[in-house]
Formats: C-alpha cells, sequence, structure tokens
C-alpha cells in the first residue's frame, strides 16, 4: 500500500513540476534533448534523496537547485573533455526555433504571422547572448530574468548569500547587455 | 566611469535599491544620459528575457522519467518515506516544538470539558477534607452505621493521622487548583490552543509537512513534498477590478507552472499576497481574460458563454466574453481599474478561441 501511494505522489511530482523544471532545463542547456536529459536526471535525483528534503524551501526551489547542480556538473565535465555540452544557438536555428515557437501547433507548413516571425527572430538573439554567458552568469539570468524568482529564491537555489546574489546578477546582466549588442550587430 | 551609477542600476530595475539610495539614483539618472541609455537598455533586456515563450516538455517525456523512477523503486535504489526519515523529523527541534504545541492542545482540550462540567457539579468535582479522608470502612458503610462513624471521625480528626491525612490533602488540593481552569479563564483558552494549532499548520505548510496531522500522514511524500496547496478554498470563478496584468490578455492556463507564473503576475505587488487557489490541471484547465488598463472605475468582465466546438476534426473551445463599460454621463470613481476573470473548466485536448462581445 505504501509503495502504491508513494508511485502516485511521485507521479504527481512530475506532472507538476515538470514544467518547471524543464523550461529552466532548456534555457540552461539550449537544446532539447539535454533539456530531457536533465529534467530526468533532476527526478531521479530528487526521489533518491527525498529523504534529505527538510521543506526548508518550496519542492520547486529544491528542484531547481538540484537541476542547476546537475547543468554545471554536466557542462565541466563535458569542457573538462574539450566537448561543449551546450551548442550556441546562433548556428541552430532550428532547434531554438522548435523551443521558442509560441505556438507549435502552427508549425506545419502554413505561414506564421509577420508579428510572430519577428519575435523568433528577436528570441534568437536572445537565446544566442545567454548562450554565450558563463555558467553561473547564465543561471543567475535565467532564474532571475526568465522564471522571475526572488532574489531569495536565487540565493537558496544557487547557495549563495543575498549579496552575492545581487552582485552576481548585476555583472551578468551588464554582461548580457554587451552580448546582446554584439549578437544585433552580427545579424544585421 | 567615476561617479556613475551602473553597479546600481541591476537592483533599480528590481526594485530592490533601498530609499535612501534609490533617492540618490534618480537623481543622477535625471542628469545623466549615459546611466539613462544603460538603464533603458537593461529593463528592454530584462523585458525581452521575461517575454520568451515558455517551453512545454514533450508529451512523453513525463511518462517516460515516470517509468524509470518506478523501475528505480522496484530496484530499491529509492530511500522511501520510512519511519527513519520520520524519527528524524520527530527529534529535530521544530519537530519537537511542534509536537508539544499538539500535546499541549490536546491536554488542554481535555481538561477544559471536565472543568467545565465541574463548575454545574461542585459536588462531585471539588474535593473536600471530609470526603477525602474517608477510609474504606467508612465507604462500606450503612445507614445505621452512621451516627458511629460520625463519632468515628471526630475521634480520627484529633489524631496524629488524620493531620498527615490532612496535610496531604491540602497539597493535593493545592495541585489540583493549578491545574483546574476557571470558566473565563477556560473560554480564553480554547482559541489559544487553536490558534496555536492553527500556527503549527500554517508552520507545517510553509515547511511542507502537515504537522497537525496525524504520523501516517506526515510519512506521506506528497505532503512531505509540500503540496498543501496555499489556498484550499475550491472556486469556479474569480473576477475582480484590479490586476497587475496591465494589458488586455487571454490565455488557457494548462499547467501549474504556467498557473503559477501567471498568478504571480496578476497578483503583482499585493500585499499580503492572495494564496494560490488550487487547481487540478489533470482534468481542469483555467482560462484568463484581462480587459488592460481602464481608465476609470464602472468597468467589468465577464464570461458569458463557454462553447465546446470542433474545429479542423478537433475539439475546440470558444469563450465569450464582454467588456462591460460604464454608462456615460454617469459617476465614475476615478480611478485606473484593470478588470479580470478567471474561470476554472474542464480540460479538453483541442483549441480555445477567445471572442469578445460588444
Amino acid at each position: 500500500m505504501a509503495d502504491i501511494w508513494n508511485e502516485e505522489a511521485m507521479a504527481k511530482m512530475v506532472r507538476e513540476e515538470l514544467p518547471g523544471v524543464y523550461n529552466l532545463c532548456f534555457r540552461l542547456s539550449s537544446n532539447r534533448e539535454d533539456a530531457e536529459d536533465l529534467s530526468q536526471e533532476t527526478f531521479l535525483k530528487a526521489i533518491r534523496a527525498i529523504h534529505k528534503f527538510k521543506g526548508q524551501s518550496t519542492l520547486a526551489t529544491w528542484l531547481y537547485r538540484i537541476a542547476v547542480n546537475t547543468w554545471k556538473n554536466k557542462v565541466r565535465h563535458q569542457v573538462r573533455r574539450k566537448f561543449k555540452f551546450h551548442i550556441s544557438l546562433s548556428g541552430s536555428a532550428k532547434e531554438s526555433g522548435d523551443g521558442d515557437s509560441p505556438n507549435r501547433e502552427l508549425n506545419d507548413g502554413r505561414p506564421l504571422p509577420l508579428e510572430q516571425l519577428e519575435k523568433k527572430e528577436g528570441d534568437k538573439k536572445v537565446i544566442a547572448a545567454l548562450g554565450n554567458l558563463e555558467e553561473n552568469e547564465k543561471a543567475i539570468i535565467v532564474l532571475k530574468d526568465i522564471d522571475q524568482k526572488s532574489y531569495e529564491e536565487i540565493a537558496k537555489v544557487l547557495n549563495l548569500n543575498l549579496g552575492t546574489v545581487k552582485s552576481r546578477l548585476a555583472r551578468a546582466r551588464e554582461k548580457f547587455r554587451t552580448k546582446f549588442a554584439l549578437q544585433r550587430v552580427k545579424t544585421r | 566611469m567615476t561617479g556613475h551609477i551602473t553597479h546600481l542600476i541591476s537592483e533599480y530595475i528590481d526594485g530592490a535599491l533601498p530609499p535612501k539610495v534609490l533617492e540618490k539614483a534618480k537623481a543622477h539618472l535625471f542628469f545623466c544620459n549615459h546611466c539613462r541609455n544603460m538603464l533603458k537598455e537593461m529593463q528592454e533586456n530584462s523585458q525581452r528575457l521575461k517575454n520568451l515563450a515558455p517551453v512545454k516538455p514533450p508529451t512523453d517525456l513525463e511518462e517516460k522519467i515516470i517509468r524509470s523512477l518506478e523501475k528505480e523503486m522496484q530496484t530499491g535504489e529509492i530511500k522511501k518515506n520510512s519511519p527513519e526519515s520520520l524519527k528524524e523529523w520527530f527529534f529535530s527541534y521544530r519537530g519537537l516544538a511542534i509536537t508539544a504545541t499538539a500535546a499541549l492542545a490536546i491536554v488542554l482540550f481535555n481538561i477544559i470539558p471536565i472543568n467545565l462540567k465541574s463548575k454545574f457539579q461542585p459536588q462531585e468535582r471539588k474535593p473536600s477534607l471530609s470526603s477525602k479522608a474517608k477510609t474504606p470502612v467508612e465507604k462500606s458503610a450503612t445507614v445505621s452505621d452512621r451516627a458511629e462513624l460520625k463519632e468515628s471521625l471526630s475521634r480520627m480528626r484529633h489524631s496524629k493521622e488524620l493531620s498527615r491525612r490532612e496535610s496531604t490533602l491540602k497539597t493535593d488540593n493545592l495541585a489540583m487548583k493549578k491545574v483546574t481552569v476557571p470558566a473565563p479563564m477556560a473560554k480564553e483558552a480554547a482559541p489559544l490552543s487553536a490558534m496555536q494549532v492553527t500556527r503549527a499548520a500554517v508552520k507545517g505548510e510553509r515547511r511542507g509537512v502537515a504537522q497537525n496531522e496525524p504520523p501516517s500522514k506526515m510519512n506521506h511524500p506528497q505532503s512531505a513534498l509540500g503540496y498543501t496547496p496555499q489556498s484550499s478554498e475550491p472556486w469556479v470563478e474569480i473576477k475582480g477590478q484590479s490586476s497587475g496584468v496591465t494589458e488586455p490578455f487571454q490565455e488557457v492556463i494548462t499547467d501549474l507552472h504556467s498557473w503559477r507564473r501567471i498568478w504571480h503576475r496578476h497578483v503583482g505587488a499585493q500585499e499580503p499576497k492572495p494564496g494560490l487557489p488550487p487547481v487540478d490541471f489533470g482534468v481542469n484547465e483555467v482560462l484568463f481574460i484581462c480587459a488592460g488598463s481602464q481608465p476609470t472605475g464602472g468597468y467589468s468582465l465577464d464570461i458569458t458563454k463557454v462553447e465546446n466546438t470542433e474545429w479542423e476534426g478537433k475539439p475546440a473551445r470558444v469563450v465569450y466574453y464582454q467588456i462591460k463599460t460604464p454608462p456615460e454621463n454617469s459617476m465614475k470613481m476615478m480611478v485606473i481599474t484593470q478588470p479580470f476573470v478567471f474561470r476554472l473548466v474542464p480540460k479538453i485536448q483541442g483549441t480555445t478561441f477567445f471572442k469578445p462581445l460588444k
């Protein structure tokens, strides 16, 4: 009985938290395959360590923390193997296009409205600029500006104090600004 | 760059600067073109990032993850929420505090009715020396023996043994007085203990464990994982005049993540922040329509009809809504409003169309 109960709870956790976790993983890793692997690994790690979850933060924050750490470990591992884990999206329009289409039902050959096309182009530049940031900078920007987390939540996810979150975010935003400006010049 | 406030711009965007620093920053921005341009650029960038559409996971991923978790469970690699974790929780600082509060609440709830009863039946409850001093012989005495018993009692009163008993009983009586809660106090004590229990429950909700539930439920991973909804009130429609969403907006919310995001946006700067209304996204979804900022009061937004239909061979839904404007030349509140409506509807696997009515 207890086992069935736990399985149900696990399924519910996956159902409710997967969209958020996947979105984060996609923004961090910048491609669908890696995002799927990361999401799966995040849930596996979470379930293995569920007895350590003390409820000091929300479950979503805890899962985000696991996801970010897993992603960082993977990136470092890949860098050590001299292979870049995340691919630059400026060169892979197909993947970013798939992921960022706000209405994928329309991707069946019919032309998209002009506004959507423009937004898609703009999104690509944003994602490309994001892909050129360091891991820590990227993580903090994704959490703050895309996921709209508060400073306190970011501090919990990244295991930093509030002051460090603020200063790191300021630096990351400044760097993003220059990278994005460069991206705009390149694609003109 | 000396004198510029580039290091403050990030916190300025988030509204996180302390008031004094904010004043200085505003004064600087008024005169400094460089910092003003940088602020504008960074604000636009933040907005661009915010506007990135959320990416939905592939439909089979959920199933894939659940399957892999079940597989892990079967191989026994996953440490289940067993008595060990319960024991850990029970002996933790919070666990002890909450258990003690709950125990106190139980004790208070049990004692109060007894003492209320004692007020109405004082003879039964109030211990008196004469009644307490009865020996087993006296208890079994018949009515005819009462005279003898009275005599023996009076004799016993002067004896040493009785004085010892009296002293013991006095102590007992004092002890009882300490425990006894008089009726007016009892009235106060009840809500106090209830409040303590509520606080314990609230704490439990925050840390993801419903502490006032029996251990079997605490052990349930679901409660341990913080699934207690922030607001448990059942609802079908929420509508009002004030929303953090200031532009016209229609959306079908199909998952918890989007629900949290939109609710967070809708609630905006409201304090205290209303809790997230519960939605079971397995069977339901939420329609959200916002009319955007309106110049005065008197505007309202209603969903007049939700019609299920078909579109390109698939189920579809048409949501008819109406923005009612205040009559001309009527008295209006001079306040900016943002009429909105949230409606809980059954889930469909198809497209939803929003159609405004005039």
